[in-house]
């Protein structure tokens, strides 16, 4: 086994907000008790550990406020340790966010320049580096007009270049990885994948799981300040996403889908999951079969109904594009024909036979209504609509496969390959 | 301990803290005609018109046989020290929350900071002492003893880095305190050896003026730059210059890292 780089023993951090804004502040900086009722306190990580052995890459993951950047500005050095203890061996390297001193009216040169020397490199290693930056950057001639004069994508790729001049032992990127344009983000991924082939170790905070799943062999998982999960990167990602829709489904409908958000409510949806060969599942995997099952009763017998699912999309982490609109409904012809429900409880399968669209998060939004040919949909008189009724993830087979950029996958029903002809 | 750490990290950053201060110096004018001139010519054209002033519209005359011009020599050499002392207490409250970003963002030596700041406050004083110097020597007034200006000018540096950080940690906690300094400078330059004669205030005044410890710093350069001698106002000075950085170096290896907490 390899040396253990990072050691991360039942480390905490408080954050005080005190009352009186002035002695408050004094007692916590010379680390005076302060008395009690005079502060409000937040625990934004509580009691996490875990060590990095060398060569190892580990993603955090986690929800907003779940403590990823404060965790790894204690690492960094750049925020004092509460409780617990913090040990890294190795010269580390925090990219937290680009463009640190950057001056508008200075050159490209010359911000490459200053920006390495607050990165820690001396003047000789700079200039040393110089042209490689120029010509990650892909700046060329303009390298020596002033920064203000770039186009965005020209400052993207320059803070990035800068940035990964360093040559750390051990490397901290906290969502530092997704700029400029597809191209670039490639070259920006190999160039990673390149330090990390040559033994570097690293810590990686993302919201971007295919970003996580390509570099992290392995992942903590943080929920409010607490280390929840560690070990492999699927399961850590299986995990976070449970949590989100966990945490999704108490916010919206507290433990089950309960009375509809809009509609009369003859119908109501008790509870609505995805299945894959029998089994419950909340990541669905692009191009393979799998079955929405809903469940619910209706208050009334009903002789003509109709389902409607409407999926929608979220920023898909790789594509990076927003889908505001339905990007699909649930089937045509099969799941668009009426049918009947009786009073009581009824259970609800729609079998589809591949997952097309791209990668991300989606959600569904559900809504029941009568089936009579002179009906026309309103919110108000539908049986039952449920907004975010259902979220789920959407995954490439094969990452590496499937690139980046890719908005769906077109189902091939047959590659036939003629020679001679 | 930590304090001997603090003090051995800010003399091992001394390169990284000048090429900063290079940083700072650019980009002061960075994109104006006369660039980099700015930084002598305007303290140029600042004393060049105090002196005319005070030469030929206020003539002024604080008696006892002394000149025009010897009084101006006088509150020429009194300003060499007062520039940086003002200038650089004003700026050290602020010089945390300037850089608030920065220092969130990467691990950057704090202890550093002053350094640009004292070193762009000692600018102006460098071209007020050339024209103090074209003026003695017209006046054949320019003794041997300026030679010795270094030993000042070093404490001088060495007592407001400690000050500076003393500073930049109060200034973190009080914002007020950059207004307070800036108001205290600048009455405190009216009631200092910087403008005033012991001849003008009489004795009573002149020793009350002498508790504020600045009037002795003020003392000494003078020392040098008119050739006298008060050895009291160097113990004062040299004693002040020790407390000052050791009490700074002290507290700032305390909270070094508790200031990422609290910007």
């Amino acid at each position: 086994m390899t040396e253990i780089v990072i050691d991360v023993q039942a480390v905490e951090k408080h954050f005080y907000r005190f009352r009186n804004p002035i002695t408050g502040a004094l007692r916590r900086m010379f680390r005076v008790k302060p008395r009690p009722g005079t502060y409000e306190i937040f625990r934004a990580v509580d009691g996490v550990s875990f060590s990095v052995r060398r060569g190892e890459v580990v993603g955090i993951i986690g929800a907003n406020g779940s403590g990823k950047t404060t965790l790894l500005k204690m690492i960094a050095g750049l925020l004092p340790v509460d409780a617990g203890s913090i040990s890294v061996r190795g010269r580390v390297h925090a990219l937290l966010a680009l463009g640190m001193g950057i001056n508008p009216e200075f050159s490209g040169r010359e911000n490459i320049f200053y920006g390495g020397l607050l990165l820690g490199m001396s003047r000789a290693e700079i200039a040393e580096k110089l042209p490689a930056i120029v010509e990650f950057a892909e700046l060329g001639e303009f390298i020596d007009q002033p920064f203000r004069t770039y186009s965005s994508g020209m400052r993207a790729r320059l803070l990035f270049s800068i940035s990964m001049s360093i040559t750390p032992e051990i490397l901290i990127v906290d969502e530092a990885l997704a700029t400029g344009d597809v191209a670039f983000v490639q070259k920006c991924f190999h160039h990673v994948s390149q330090l990390l082939s040559r033994g570097v170790t690293m810590l990686f905070v993302s919201h971007s799981i295919s970003q996580v799943r390509q570099f992290c062999s392995r992942c903590i998982v943080l929920e409010k300040g607490r280390l929840v999960f560690d070990g492999d990167t699927d399961a850590a990602i299986a995990h976070y996403i449970s949590g989100q829709h966990r945490q999704l489904r108490e916010q919206t409908f507290s433990g089950n889908l309960g009375p509809p958000m809009l509609g009369t409510g003859e119908v109501v949806i008790n509870s609505m999951h995805l299945e894959s060969n029998g089994v419950r599942i909340l990541e669905v995997v692009i191009g393979e079969p799998f079955a929405l099952v809903i469940e619910g009763m209706s208050k009334t017998d009903l002789a003509a109904v109709r389902i409607c699912c409407e999926v929608y999309t979220q920023k898909s982490p790789v594509t990076f594009s927003y889908l505001p609109l339905p990007v699909a409904v649930f089937g045509a012809e099969e799941a668009a024909a009426p049918f009947v429900l009786k009073k009581g409880k009824w259970r609800i399968r729609i079998d589809l036979a591949a997952f097309t669209g791209g990668d991300g998060m989606y959600r569904i939004d559900v809504e029941m209504f009568p089936a009579r040919t002179d009906y026309h949909f309103s919110y108000e008189t539908c049986y039952c609509y449920y907004r975010r009724a259902l979220e789920f993830n959407a995954i490439y087979r094969d990452p590496r496969l499937f690139g980046r950029g890719v908005l769906a996958e077109l189902p091939v029903a047959k590659l036939a390959v003629e020679t001679d002809c | 301990m930590l304090t001997l750490a603090l003090m051995r990290s800010f003399v091992r950053q001394l390169r990284f803290s000048l090429a900063i201060t290079e940083r700072d110096l650019r980009s002061l004018y960075k994109g104006s005609v006369l660039g980099l001139s700015w930084l002598f010519l305007r303290p140029f054209v600042y004393t060049v018109g105090y002196v005319l002033i005070i030469m030929f519209v206020l003539k002024v005359r604080p008696g006892n046989g002394v000149s025009t011009l010897d009084y101006t020599l006088h509150i020429l050499s009194g300003m060499i020290a007062w520039q940086p002392l003002q200038r650089s207490l004003e700026e050290a409250p602020s010089l945390v929350r300037e850089r608030m970003e920065v220092l969130r963002q990467i691990v950057y030596p704090i202890e550093t900071l002053p350094v640009s700041s004292i070193i762009i406050s000692l600018i102006p004083a460098g071209v007020t002492f050339l024209i103090y110097a074209a003026l003695a020597v017209l006046q054949t007034q320019l003794t041997w003893s300026v030679l010795l200006l270094p030993i000042p000018v070093l404490l001088l540096t060495l007592l407001l880095t400690g000050a500076a950080w003393i500073f930049m940690v109060g200034g973190v906690v009080v914002r007020d305190l950059r207004e307070v300094v800036a108001v205290l400078m600048g009455i405190f330059v009216f009631l200092s050896p910087v403008l005033l004669t012991p001849e003008m205030t009489g004795e009573l005044l002149w020793n009350i003026i002498l508790i504020n410890p600045l009037a002795h710093v003020v003392l000494c350069f003078r020392d040098v730059l008119q050739g006298t001698f008060h050895p009291v106002s160097w113990i004062i000075f040299v004693g002040l210059t020790a407390i000052i950085l050791l009490s700074g170096a002290f507290i700032m290896a305390r909270v070094k890292l508790m200031i990422y907490e609290l910007i």
